[in-house]
This record gives C-alpha cells, sequence and structure tokens, in this order.
C-alpha cells in the first residue's frame, strides 16, 4: 500500500448543461479508489446528474453538453476518442428501482459478459455463481436459475441488479443511485452489507437520500446543494464538524 | 303529461337492444348463409384439385396457393420494411419535422381505398416496369397497403417497452443496436406480429388491389413473376360471372373460415400480449 | 476488436436510415403518381367540365364525372343513414345495458365479423337482396338501396367498435355522478355519456364514411354500374371507385389519365372526411 492514496475519479471545474441550463456548477472533486463515497444532498441539488455523467449515461439525454474535464484513472472520459461502451463496462450502475430485464435470473447476469463476447457455458456458469455469491443472492436463487428475474421481491431483485453489474470482469467502479429507496430495512442492510465487502476490490459511490445511511456506509461523503459541489470530506468530519454552515444545517436536518 | 323517466327508459332499452339484435342477426345471417349453402361442397377433393371449365368445375387448389404465397411475400416485403422504420423512428431519431411528417404520411396513407391503390399497381408495376399482372406486383401493391399499419403497430409495441429497460442496457455496456436486438425486440414482438397478421388477414380479404396487379391466372404459379389467382379472386370473378354460384359460395366459405381464423389468432396474441404487459 | 463494434453501430444506423427513408419513399411514390398522372389531365380537360360535367364517354373524348360524384355520395349517405344509428345504438346497448359477460362476448365476434372480405357481402346482395327489391320496388334490383344497404352492413362493425371504445373511454365517475342524482341509466347515457363519447363517436362514423367512399368490389356488384344521376332509391348507379375499376382495363391515353384524377378526387374526398375525423376525435375529451 502506498502512501498517497489513489485517485481513481478525479472531476476538474467540471460542467454539465441540459439544453443550455446549467445542472452541475464547476465540480472539482477527487474520488479515491476502494473506499466509498456517500453523495448526499436534497433533491434537485444535482447528485443524480452527477452520478451519471461519471458512466455517461446522460449522452441519452437530448440537448446536453459539459465544459471541464472528468479523468477515470487518468483519462478524459468526455473526450471524442474515448470509448463510452468500454467505460459503461468499467462503471456500472445500479438505479433506484430494481430493474430486472424480463429474462431469466441467469439470463440477466450474462447479459453483460455476453456482449463483452464470452460464450463459454461453464465460464458463464462460474460467473453467474460469483455474482450472486457476491451480491448475497447465491443461496436464495442457487436452485431457480431459469426463473423470471421479474418474480424476485424488490430486495432481491435489487441484489439481482447488484450481481449483474459485479458480473462485468472489467469492473472497477460501482455507482448506486439511492439503491435502497424502495427497500425494507433487512434487504437494506444485506445490500450495505455487501457493499463494505465489495470496496475492497471496487471503487463505490453511493448517492442517498438517506443520510443515516451515508453516515453507516461511506468513507467520504460530498454534499450537493443546487448543482455546487458545497462540501466533500471524510463522513466522519461531515456528520461532525463540517466546513460549510450549510452543510451543517443539512445534516443536521434543519432542511432537506 | 309527463312521460315517467322509466317508460322512457324501457322505451328505449326496447329500441337499442332491437338494433342491437338486428346487428347481431344480420351479421351472423351474412356467414351462416354463405357456410350453409357452401360448406356442403368444401370437400377435401374440393381444396385439393384444380379448377376445370373455368372453375365451373373441380377445386380450387391454386387458388388456395396464391392466396397463403401472395400475402406471405407481401409481409416478407413490407415486415422488414414496416419494423426497421418503426426502430429508426423511436429508436434512432428525437422527434422532428421528419418524423411528424413520416407518420402524417402514413395516417394518411391508411385511408385510401384499395382500388387506387390498384390502379397505382396496375399502371406502375403491372405496365411501366413491364412486370405484368403476377405476384410480385401484387405483393409489392399489397406491401404498400399495408406498410402503414405494420409501422404503425410495431411503433406502438416498441414504444411500450420500458424506457428503464433501455437504461439498464446502456448501463451494462450495449450499443444502441445490441439493446434493440436483445432488449426491445424480443419485448415488443407479440404487438409486432399482431400487426403482421392483422395485415395478413387484410390481404386474404383483399379483391380490388389484387385483380388487378396480380392478374387472375387459374395455373398454379411457380415463380414470383407467374400471375395468380386468389381466392377472393376467383370468388368475385364465378360470382360476377355467373359461372357457377355452388362453387362461389363453397368459396366464400373457404375464405370466411380462413378470416376468421387467422383474425382469432390475431385477437388472442394480443390478448396475450395485454395482460402480459399488466405485471 | 472495439473499433470494430463501433463501426458495426454506424452500420446498422445507416442500414435503418436506408430502410426508413426506402418505406417512407414507396409511401411517397404512390401519391406522388398519382398526382402526376391525374393533375396534368385535370388541367387539359378543364375542372369544371370534369367534375360537374355528367357526359362520361371516354369514346367520345367527355370524361364528366359528376353523376359518379353525386352516386357516390348518396350511396355513402344511405350506407350512413343505416349503419350510424344501428351501429350507436348497439355500441351504447352493449357498453351500458348489457352485463360485461355477454358483452365480452359479443364485441369480438363483431370485431371478428369485420374481416369479412367484402366481395362476399356483395355476392350476398346479389344473390339476396337484389332480387327482393326488384320483386317488392320495382326496378332492375342493383340499386342504390341495394348497396347502401350493403355498405351500412358493411361499416357496422366500424361504427360499433370504434363507438363502444369512446363510450367506454367516458370515465365510471360521470355514471355515477349522474345516477347519483337518480337519473335513471337511459337518462345517465343521453344526457351526459353521450355527450361525453360525441367526439369519439362522431370520429367512428366519419371515419365509416371513408371506407363506404372507397369501398369497390361489393359496389360494383350490386349498385348496378349505370353511368346517370339517380332520381329514385331503386336506379342503378355507378360510384366513382366502381368507375376506376371498370374502366381500368380498357383505358390508355387520356382515359387512363381520366382514372388517376378521378382517384384524385376519391384521395381528396377521404383526406377530407378523415382530417374531420381527426379534429374531432381531438377537439373534445382529448384522452390521449
Amino acid at each position: 500500500m502506498s502512501d498517497a492514496p489513489a485517485i481513481k475519479i478525479a472531476l476538474k471545474n467540471f460542467k454539465f448543461f441540459q439544453d443550455r441550463k446549467p445542472l452541475l456548477n464547476g465540480i472539482t472533486l477527487d474520488v479515491v479508489a476502494n473506499r466509498i463515497l456517500g453523495v448526499i444532498g436534497p433533491a434537485g441539488s444535482g447528485k443524480t446528474t452527477f452520478l451519471r455523467s461519471l458512466n455517461r449515461l446522460n449522452d441519452l439525454l437530448p440537448d446536453t453538453h459539459i465544459e471541464g474535464q472528468l479523468l477515470l484513472d487518468g483519462e478524459d472520459i468526455y473526450h471524442p476518442s474515448f470509448n463510452v461502451v468500454s467505460l459503461r463496462k468499467r462503471v456500472g450502475m445500479l438505479f433506484a428501482l430494481p430493474v430486472a430485464l424480463p429474462m431469466s435470473i441467469y439470463e440477466n447476469i450474462v447479459y453483460g459478459p455476453r456482449l463483452s463476447g464470452i460464450r463459454k457455458r461453464e465460464r458463464l456458469d462460474q460467473i453467474v455463481e460469483q455474482s450472486l455469491k457476491a451480491a448475497f443472492l447465491w443461496d436464495e436463487v442457487k436452485d431457480r436459475l431459469q426463473m423470471s428475474g421479474l418474480r424476485l421481491s424488490g430486495g432481491q431483485q435489487q441484489r439481482l441488479c447488484l450481481a449483474r453489474v459485479l458480473a462485468m470482469e472489467e469492473l472497477e467502479v460501482i455507482l448506486l443511485d439511492e439503491p435502497c429507496s424502495g427497500l425494507d430495512p433487512i434487504s437494506t442492510a444485506k445490500i450495505e452489507e455487501a457493499l463494505t465487502v465489495l470496496k475492497q476490490k471496487y471503487t463505490i459511490i453511493l448517492v442517498t437520500n438517506n443520510t443515516k445511511q451515508a453516515a453507516r456506509v461511506a468513507d467520504d461523503t460530498a454534499f450537493f446543494l443546487l448543482g455546487d459541489l458545497i462540501e466533500c470530506g471524510k463522513t466522519g468530519k461531515i456528520f461532525t464538524v463540517p466546513d460549510d454552515k450549510r452543510t451543517n444545517d443539512y445534516v443536521t436536518g434543519r432542511f432537506g | 303529461m309527463r312521460i315517467s323517466p322509466k317508460f322512457t327508459q324501457a322505451l328505449a332499452v326496447l329500441l337499442l337492444g332491437s338494433a342491437t339484435l338486428l346487428t347481431v342477426v344480420v351479421l351472423f345471417f351474412v356467414i351462416a348463409f354463405v357456410l350453409v349453402k357452401g360448406l356442403p361442397g368444401v370437400t377435401w377433393e374440393f381444396l385439393t384439385s384444380a379448377p376445370k371449365e373455368m372453375g365451373k368445375e373441380g377445386g380450387i387448389f391454386p387458388t388456395l396457393v396464391g392466396t397463403v404465397l401472395l400475402p406471405l411475400l407481401a409481409i416478407g416485403i413490407a415486415v422488414p420494411l414496416g419494423v426497421g422504420t418503426a426502430i429508426y423512428l423511436t429508436e434512432y431519431t428525437r422527434e422532428n419535422r421528419m418524423t411528424r411528417a413520416l407518420r402524417f404520411g402514413t395516417d394518411c396513407l391508411a385511408g385510401i381505398p384499395s382500388i387506387i391503390f390498384g390502379l397505382f399497381g396496375f399502371i406502375f408495376f403491372v405496365v411501366m416496369l413491364k412486370m405484368g399482372w403476377c405476384l410480385l406486383s401484387g405483393a409489392l401493391t399489397l406491401a404498400i397497403m399495408v406498410l402503414p399499419t405494420i409501422i404503425r403497430t410495431s411503433e406502438e409495441a416498441i414504444r411500450s417497452v420500458p424506457n428503464a429497460y433501455r437504461e439498464v442496457s446502456f448501463s451494462l455496456g450495449a450499443t444502441r443496436w445490441e439493446t434493440v436486438m436483445k432488449v426491445i425486440l424480443p419485448n415488443a414482438l407479440p404487438g409486432i406480429v399482431t400487426g403482421m397478421v392483422l395485415g395478413v388477414g387484410r390481404s386474404i380479404g383483399e379483391t380490388a388491389a389484387v385483380i388487378f396487379t396480380a392478374g387472375s391466372s387459374l395455373r398454379m404459379p411457380l415463380t414470383v413473376f407467374d400471375s395468380v389467382r386468389t381466392m377472393s379472386v376467383h370468388f368475385y370473378i364465378l360470382a360476377r360471372e355467373g359461372i357457377s354460384n355452388e362453387k362461389a359460395y363453397a368459396t366464400a366459405s373457404v375464405l370466411i373460415i380462413s378470416v376468421l381464423l387467422i383474425n382469432l389468432a390475431a385477437y388472442t396474441m394480443m390478448h396475450r400480449f395485454i395482460s402480459k404487459r399488466a405485471k | 476488436m472495439l473499433r470494430l463494434k463501433i463501426n458495426g453501430e454506424h452500420v446498422a444506423k445507416g442500414l435503418l436510415t436506408i430502410v426508413a427513408f426506402s418505406a417512407l419513399a414507396s409511401l411517397l411514390l404512390i401519391a406522388v403518381f398519382i398526382f402526376k398522372e391525374g393533375l396534368p389531365f385535370m388541367l387539359k380537360v378543364g375542372l369544371s367540365d370534369f367534375l360537374f360535367s355528367s357526359e362520361w364517354k371516354p369514346e367520345e373524348g367527355k370524361f364528366g364525372i359528376y353523376s359518379m360524384i353525386i352516386s357516390s355520395l348518396y350511396v355513402t349517405l344511405g350506407a350512413m343513414l343505416i349503419g350510424a344509428p344501428l351501429g350507436i345504438a348497439g355500441a351504447i346497448f352493449m357498453n351500458e345495458f348489457l352485463p360485461k359477460s355477454i358483452m365480452r362476448i359479443i364485441k369480438p365476434t363483431i370485431e371478428l365479423l369485420a374481416g369479412i372480405p367484402s366481395v362476399v357481402f356483395g355476392f350476398l346482395g346479389v344473390m339476396v337482396l337484389a332480387p327482393f327489391i326488384r320483386q317488392h320496388m320495382g326496378g332492375p334490383g342493383l340499386s342504390i338501396l341495394a348497396a347502401s344497404i350493403i355498405l351500412g352492413i358493411m361499416v357496422l362493425p366500424t361504427v360499433i367498435s370504434i363507438s363502444t371504445d369512446a363510450i367506454a373511454a367516458v370515465p365510471n365517475s360521470y355514471r355515477e355522478g349522474a345516477l347519483a342524482l337518480g337519473a335513471t341509466r337511459w337518462q345517465s347515457v343521453h344526457m351526459v355519456i353521450l355527450k361525453a363519447a360525441r367526439s369519439g363517436i362522431i370520429a367512428s362514423v366519419i371515419l365509416a364514411m371513408g371506407r363506404s367512399l372507397g369501398e369497390t368490389m361489393a359496389v360494383i356488384m350490386v349498385a348496378g354500374n349505370t353511368v346517370r344521376i339517380p332520381h329514385s332509391l331503386t336506379d342503378p348507379v355507378r360510384t366513382l371507385t366502381a368507375n376506376i375499376a371498370l374502366e381500368m382495363s380498357n383505358a390508355t391515353g387520356l382515359a387512363r389519365e381520366a382514372l388517376f384524377a378521378t382517384g384524385i378526387v376519391l384521395f381528396i374526398l377521404i383526406m377530407i372526411l378523415n382530417a374531420i375525423a381527426i379534429s374531432a376525435m381531438k377537439s373534445k375529451g382529448g384522452k390521449r
């Protein structure tokens, strides 16, 4: 382990516009590798826009443009020559509503690997087992892999989505957009437990509406407000002695 | 003296009910009449032998072949064009003037009477392109006729696939084409197939556009450049030329049953599609 | 390997663009073609002569389609007088007065019947209806009346289907509101529901009109096909569509162009009807 922490993702004065309207105003932020970064802030603060800029899912929206730089391992992902498809295999995402594809559990998980060209049955079986185990879902579904993913409960579907993302061999970063918002406390706990284990292998960015979740799980926390990054630092500090008054107001519940 | 609302209602129910009854009875009468007069003539021999004496004797086998080949060829042309266009409109373009124009155009064309398609097909394919009366002329004309319907139903089916599926697919590193092929089309398939089946059903009953483009030869078609006679054309000729009422009724019976079966299939498929969606 | 995938995506988009434009092109082709063939004729012969003369004698170079326009309009009107009331009545009855279970059987059956080829209806018209008219009302039997009745029956499924959808789309709260105020079912229907479903019902009628105007085969079989302005219900007539079909095989040169011009007239008439239908559907209670 080197002394200086490795920076996985770096934003340098990154701005995001849709239809000429600024949604993110000059974000400068370093995301350290193998840690969980919690992203908190009230609705409309730009958290989701920020997250979706990291895997360029925002490209799907009409009339968008960016300024500044967003670097993954030192490379600007918005550079014209950067391969977006491979970006998304390295940076996976979990959405707020668990969206199982209308296929069997097995097919859901091998969807990504198949796109990468992996065909061998044994290899795919291996991937399925590994991913489901890492998502703490294997024991519950190992006998019914051919069942449609849509028939799982909400919490199970979300873990399925996690397994789906973990199945990508090239995965380096996991983005989560309020992944537990619709889930019961037990499912939430399972996912949080999985994240704490996963951070050893991956860099994790977790957008959450629930400040307590950030306090529980995140190593570092970033506070967004109205498109600005107000403050970012170790979770302990943000929640006890933040630098900015607005941060303090938010985490103590004065607004939000 | 005020007429009581209850009385008015009873009167209304009586009138409306009679109207409905009349409608149902008439429609059933149409089918029943034809079937009663025609089914006795529908024997295995009738279905498998060739017509003799211009249809006065014999069977309708070549027309059966024609009735199968022509719509199939037409659908074979219309579906790739129609589904491809639908995919292009929904997945590869934003809503803009061009897409609106295309949609307006297809809506307009959906209302054009088939005789005008027949006129067009005749002058353009049969005469100008010198293709003569043949399967291909007929199929191309029918294809243009059903194209608006196929585009419309395919577009609706594709649009009804939840956007979340697209997002998930992209976030897993799929290209747009891969997303279309692996997620969207498989999901939209029931709706697309329903549109196809409806198109086939419409083509089978079509006479005006067919008779002027595919011709009316009673010989078995061997290539796409052979003229062919479909059952509805055969029926029309038998009836109008007064060749044989008996054979006419029999042909009509086969026609009606085929169309009913196809529409039934489309209807059941649509229902299964709708119930699958309601999750 | 990665570069290959990017190119594959471009190929896919390119292919689809070609497909879409081909489809658009073929649809445009037919519209353009018809106008290209028909418009010069209208200019050559003169619009007023074409539309308002009732002398149709291609051999002598006379191309007046007035009598056929009138005939088409009469036949369509007749069809609507039969089909619309019956169809709307049926739609109301099925939706409002029939138990759901029976309705669920009858509605699909009527829609299935929509698939019966028009020639079958025409044939029955010749075999059953025309002789009846000839016997009891005089004339050759093949007449406006016969055509109107047959067409009216043919459009019944259309009217019923679309009107039923319009009526069913009226929110239940309307019905419950009316009934809660002490109205009978029938009162709730004619005072509230019909008004709410009006645009959909009108649209169904107009669409059915478009279909009647465009019907060819059945009309050829039962309308008599004589070129004249009709004076009574039992007169035989020739509609615009029948004219196109009957003259097509022999027509060359100017006569052929005349048929395209007739097509344009039909096209425009139906376009107008469709436009009215679409705007009627959008105006009141735009459900979409």
